[in-house]
């Protein structure tokens, strides 16, 4: 009884040929497919022609092949084959598991379509991500050139008219570095990459630094600008310093772009304090032409200018990298503006209380010896614009003698004919780059060369790229386009550093 | 015996296998994309000369990520392999040497073709680059949308094969 219902159950679901080793069907039960003894079963699919060489295997032998899509007549289904070798021919069975590998069918179709989407919105990601850095080198690189000599050209005799073009083109200059900045920001924030840093820094030195910064806007501006900083926060925060000011830097600028006449406050304001936790509450208060309603709840959103001002400049970027910064450091932000009157930003973030509330004076000693030596420095860099630059900045200062080479493997080599105080190393050259040189260096067995000091000029400004630099060994990192104080100063710290050590 | 010789299509889902072997075989092409469960089977004669040729049958076998998790039984007496990948999607081709490696010591005897696959949404010369940093060879580079390359690639891996 149990049989005959099994068998009953399974009938349509399992069908047995009998062949011969050649292929040609002996018998069949034809419960699923219809073929005719004495006719090839290779004919009847290719699926079956292809396994022919199963055939040939030795008696009593076995093989499995599941999930195979046969069509053959009107049938069309997904069955799993087993092959039995026997002394008799050949035992094809097919089972008949259509149903059940239709339904995990879909599991499967919604499983590989998200996978597809996300590795190619990755590919996407990642191809603006490359874009947006590679665009940013090329366009640092000329940058350079153009401040670099625009601040040459201002040192020599030139009309006060001439003067006044150069100051032009130099904050033009400026101001195109702080929109590459603001592009490489948005798009490191949205790819995860920007880094967090936790460090001691002095927060009323920081406001004594705004304070001198925008000081050049208030004498240029009817504007007032003026910091408020509540006495009972500690002078000494542990948090992201760079961040902090970026973020405020971001919403002066955006205040003084639109307040022609009136004040802008920044008020710093003790919000908790448990333990060493500590909350607190900046706000940019400005009597500008202000925001309407309507329009406030876009302008943390990237690339929206809320004014139609063709003179009022910008990529539309900076408030929503402060909002993203702000994200990123668990801190919020408000806004409330009433046109023609002015607007306030307030936000919140979160630090930590220094334990070390005395300040540290950094002495750098004389160094020893004969301090009026000239300082002999390598220069690696390949693009011949930007070695007439450095060649120019460096040689006008007096204190240096220079060296250039193109690239990396000149570099090895003149290090080893010649003694070098310090090396300028752009990163991006022919033959070996400046990290590998560096590597090479700082692996050399001989001491002069293995210690001589490093600075990175790169037009790879980033953080990362910074610790990247630094990580490999280099002592120094200077983005292109430089400052000519900060190079020089930079120089002159590791040569002082390095006859100190001597 | 008939001259006719498996060839398996391999490589992760969504490459475009199936659609190879449909351009190939039925000079046809859709734009939605149906994952394959276990195996799908074709048949093409490709003339080799005027008087030879070669019944190729095509097993087009489910995506897999690696070689190693595909069914043992898929692979068995295949003739020559072709490793497709997706030229718009660097995680379909980032193990791709590995892939071959094992591929080549476990079937010594069977030709092997690397095949970029939808070259119709890039730029072929930045993805030769880029397969040139990664030292990764690559045979073909096709579309089986458009339907470059892809019976030239069929056809010289059959003669191929039929050398041996």
């Amino acid at each position: 009884m149990i049989y005959q219902i099994k068998e009953s159950f399974f009938a349509d679901k399992i069908q047995f040929i009998h062949l011969s080793r050649s292929g040609i069907i002996k018998g069949t039960d034809n419960y699923l497919f219809d073929f005719k003894e004495g006719d090839s079963i290779f004919d009847a699919h290719p699926f079956f022609e292809s396994i022919q060489y199963y055939f040939n295997a030795e008696d009593g032998e076995e093989f499995s092949i599941p999930c195979v899509h046969l069509n053959i007549g009107e049938n069309d289904g997904i069955y799993d084959i087993k092959v039995y070798i026997d002394k008799d021919g050949v035992i094809v069975a097919l089972f008949d598991f259509t149903d059940h590998y239709n339904e995990s069918n879909t599991l499967s179709q919604e499983k590989n379509e998200s996978i597809i989407q996300a590795q190619l919105l990755k590919e996407k990601e990642e191809f603006k991500n490359r874009f947006l850095a590679n665009t940013s080198h090329e366009l640092r690189t000329p940058l350079t050139t153009i401040m670099g000599f625009t601040t040459i050209l201002q040192r020599s005799n030139l009309s006060t008219e001439q003067l006044h073009y150069l100051d032009l083109i130099k904050s033009s200059g400026e101001h195109l570095r702080n929109l590459i900045d603001d592009i490489l920001d948005i798009s490191k924030i949205e790819m995860g990459r920007m880094l967090i840093k936790h460090d001691r820094f002095d927060l009323k030195k920081l406001c004594e630094n705004l304070e001198a910064q925008y000081s050049l806007n208030i004498k240029a501006k009817e504007v007032k600008f003026n910091i408020k900083l509540d006495s009972s926060i500690p002078e000494f925060l542990v948090g992201d310093k760079l961040r902090l000011n970026q973020i405020l830097t971001n919403l002066i600028d955006n205040a003084f772009k639109f307040t022609k006449r009136g004040s802008i406050q920044l008020n710093i304001s003790k919000l908790e304090r448990k333990s060493s936790d500590i909350k607190l509450q900046f706000e940019v208060k400005d009597t500008g032409l202000g925001i309407e309603r309507d329009k406030l709840d876009s302008i943390f959103e990237s690339f929206i200018q809320v004014h139609d001002d063709p003179s009022i400049s910008g990529t539309g970027l900076g408030l929503s990298i402060v909002r993203k910064l702000i994200d990123i450091l668990d801190g919020s932000i408000s806004v409330e503006s009433t046109k023609d009157v002015g607007t306030t930003f307030t936000f919140k973030l979160p630090f930590k209380v220094s334990s070390n509330q005395t300040k540290e004076e950094i002495k750098i000693e004389e160094p020893k010896g004969k301090s009026s030596d000239k300082t002999s420095i390598l220069v690696a860099e390949d693009i011949e614009v930007n070695q007439l630059l450095i060649m120019k900045i460096l040689a006008s200062s007096g204190k240096y003698f220079v060296d250039i080479v193109g690239d990396g493997d000149q570099v090895v080599e003149r290090l080893h004919q010649q003694d070098y105080d310090l090396i300028l190393m752009d990163i991006k050259m022919p033959k070996m780059d400046g990290y590998d040189t560096t590597r090479f260096i700082r692996n050399s067995e001989i001491d002069a060369i293995k210690n001589i000091p490093i600075i990175a000029l790169t037009a790879n400004a980033s953080p990362l790229e910074r610790e990247v630099c630094l990580g490999i060994g280099m002592n120094e990192y200077v983005g292109k386009p430089y400052k000519e104080e900060e190079l020089i100063s930079k120089i002159d710290r590791l040569i002082k550093e390095k006859k100190a050590n001597q | 015996m008939s001259n006719s010789k498996k060839v398996v299509l391999l490589g992760h889902f969504g490459v475009g296998k199936t659609s190879l072997m449909r351009r190939f075989v039925e000079n046809a092409f859709s734009e939605e994309y149906k994952v394959t469960l276990g195996v799908q089977i074709q048949k093409k004669e490709v003339n080799i000369s005027e008087r030879k040729k070669l019944s190729m049958i095509i097993w087009d076998i489910e995506g897999n990520t690696t070689i190693k998790n595909t069914r043992l039984s898929y692979l068995l007496g295949t003739s020559g392999f072709i490793y497709v990948f997706d030229a718009t999607r660097i995680d379909t081709f980032n193990d791709i040497n590995d892939e071959i490696d094992y591929l080549t010591k476990q079937y010594p005897k069977a030709k092997i073709k690397t095949i970029a696959n939808k070259v119709d949404l890039i730029n072929v010369q930045g993805l030769k680059d880029l397969l040139n940093n990664k030292q990764i060879q690559c045979d073909y580079f096709t579309s089986a949308k458009t339907g470059k390359m892809v019976n030239e690639m069929f056809e010289a891996l059959a003669k191929e094969i039929i050398k041996e």
